[in-house]
């Protein structure tokens, strides 16, 4: 029968660009602390030497978005409603609670790592580095699973969600340490640069881990369009008017030109790595885009 | 009826004996799309532009000469399993024990995970200036099935306002309810019942298919609506910056519009912070 819908309200989009933009730069800040993390936590030498400076960058990474995140309340006063026992109205069942305490924890034990490598405590830096790597690497599950709770909004709803955020969190975290890595060494003397193989086996680990992503975007295509009706309609969206962001930004210039770049002789070299890594960094955000907009995009017009 | 109870205040109350659960049933048969219960509720509330507590959906069926039109009210469905409720980081949004889902304005942060957790879009962000100085700004808000008055004995403002008598609100756990009543003779149906949430408003008349179902919302709008959201986004961009205008969404186009949403948001810090004038 035709249908055509004359009148309906208007509904916003709840969590906006500047969620997308908490996303993207928690993902790279979890990304980079991982690779800060292998010098004095796990004890790779040849990580040793950046590990400082790549945690600071961490750090300042995910401080920055604390600002954001508490800025995109509509009563930014209130915010410390979130903590548990400060004003008691804590509540256990929702994601954003216990999201509230892991990106707290996470920077705390970001900047303790990071003090105790300035102090070459081995000990003391290898303990925090520990205890703060499955924090980070829990900052990306919760990231994706802040919006997986929600049956309503499609594509969220999945339990590949936390796969999703971890492979693309990694991969712009480490693009971004490329990019940390090649930045310093430009204002370093030759002796004080780091090794080349760092920055070519951060390559390897990019290739493996964007030949991941497009397995699992491509499970994620194949899932929507043999999906429901509302899923089928959120891959329409996702194919017109979200094609800028997750068509174009993650999937060609994410993840598509990289991998294109790592097949050829120039992704073996640190140059082309650099290029990549810069394409992967960007790329990345059209990822968050699309994950945090198109769900409720989609539901506006119920 | 919803057996689940996790991270909700009140466990579901449908069907429990002793418990009240106020509910609604819309007979879309008699609904001539009048308005009076959208007019009513935002008289009452003073709700502000651009947001509803409660709205119509239209839709015209079927071809030129065999048309009909469709109107459906929709409002907050107060949940026996409201994920909103589940998923409130401060408990400002709870399950009352007679199964209304209320709001503490003093506790909510403005967070809008409930907004995000909502299936049937109940729920708006208010803005910065009201009406009135005493009344709430920048927190989640939504319908309270008007319980200042239900608690008096009265009736919503929506169900007292609707001309045609469409609107039936009462105890569905009270068998000699009209409601109750209403729901046993006629055939109901809830909106995304597959949520989970088991809504407690039931329409009759519905033939299985809301207005603005996904798989239809999209596709089937027409063209003037399409234009006219694309234009109410231009001029009444909402305070969360995430609106996106369809006309605008070429790879350049949407990079435009992600960055000036993200510019509008830098400005807004400032605005908070008190460092500019709203």
């Amino acid at each position: 029968m035709e249908r055509e819908i004359i009148a309906n309200a208007y509904h916003h989009v709840y969590w906006g660009v500047p969620i997308a933009v908490y996303y993207w730069m928690a993902g790279i800040s979890e990304g980079i602390f991982m690779i800060a993390s292998l010098g004095w936590a796990f004890g790779i030498k040849r990580f040793k030497s950046i590990s400082l400076y790549t945690t600071i960058i961490a750090v300042s990474l995910i401080s920055a978005v604390q600002v954001l995140l508490v800025f995109d309340l509509g009563r930014v006063e209130r915010a410390l409603h979130l903590f548990p026992i400060v004003t008691g109205y804590w509540h256990e069942s929702a994601p954003l609670a216990w999201g509230s305490i892991l990106v707290f924890a996470y920077t705390i034990g970001a900047i303790l790592y990071g003090i105790f490598v300035y102090l070459k405590n081995e000990k003391l830096a290898r303990f925090f580095g520990l205890l703060t790597f499955p924090l980070a690497g829990a900052l990306c599950w919760y990231t994706g699973v802040a919006l997986e709770l929600n049956p309503s909004r499609h594509p969220n709803h999945t339990g590949m969600a936390a796969l999703l955020f971890f492979v693309g969190a990694n991969l712009s975290g480490w693009g971004a340490s490329c990019l940390l890595i090649w930045a310093r060494d430009y204002f370093v003397k030759p002796e004080n640069r780091i090794s080349p193989d760092v920055i070519l086996m951060l390559g390897q680990m990019l290739l493996i881990g964007i030949t991941f992503d497009l397995f699992l975007v491509f499970s994620e295509f194949l899932q929507m369009s043999y999906g429901t009706a509302h899923e089928y309609h959120t891959l329409s969206i996702i194919k017109t008017v979200f094609k800028g962001a997750v068509p174009f930004w993650y999937m060609g210039v994410g993840l598509v030109i990289p991998f294109i770049i790592f097949l050829t002789p120039f992704g073996r070299k640190r140059e082309g790595i650099v290029a990549a890594s810069a394409f992967i960094v960007v790329g990345m955000f059209g990822m968050r885009v699309g994950w945090v907009l198109v769900g409720q995009f989609s539901q506006s017009f119920f | 009826m919803s057996k689940r109870a996790y991270g909700i205040q009140s466990p579901p109350s449908y069907g429990v004996e002793g418990k009240k659960r106020y509910g609604m049933v819309i007979d879309l048969r008699r609904c001539t799309g009048g308005g009076a219960c959208m007019m009513a509720c935002k008289a009452e509330f003073g709700t502000p532009l651009g947001v509803w507590r409660m709205w119509l959906k239209e839709e015209n069926r079927g071809t030129f000469p065999n048309v009909t039109k469709t109107v459906m009210p929709a409002l907050c469905n107060h949940c026996d399993y409201p994920i909103c409720v589940r998923n409130c980081p401060t408990n400002a949004t709870y399950k009352h024990p007679d199964g209304f889902v209320l709001q503490r304005y003093n506790r909510c942060i403005g967070c809008r995970t409930c907004a995000i957790a909502c299936p049937y879009n109940a729920r708006h962000l208010l803005p910065y200036k009201r009406t009135d100085d005493d009344l709430p700004t920048r927190i989640v808000d939504k319908c309270s099935f008007c319980i200042h008055k239900v608690s008096r004995g009265l009736q919503p403002a929506c169900v007292s306002a609707c001309t045609a008598r469409a609107i039936i609100f009462g105890d569905l756990n009270d068998p000699d309810s009209e409601i109750s009543k209403l729901i046993s003779k006629e055939r109901v149906s809830a909106l995304r019942s597959d949520m989970g949430t088991s809504p407690m408003v039931f329409y009759i008349g519905m033939d299985g298919r809301g207005v603005a179902d996904p798989d239809d919302c999209y596709d089937k709008r027409s063209a003037m609506l399409r234009d006219d959201f694309d234009e109410y986004k231009r001029y009444h961009k909402g305070e969360q910056h995430g609106d996106i205008i369809e006309a605008e969404s070429s790879p350049l186009g949407m990079t435009k519009q992600l960055a000036t949403n993200m510019f509008n948001f830098l400005v807004e810090i400032l605005e908070k912070s008190g460092i500019i004038k709203h």
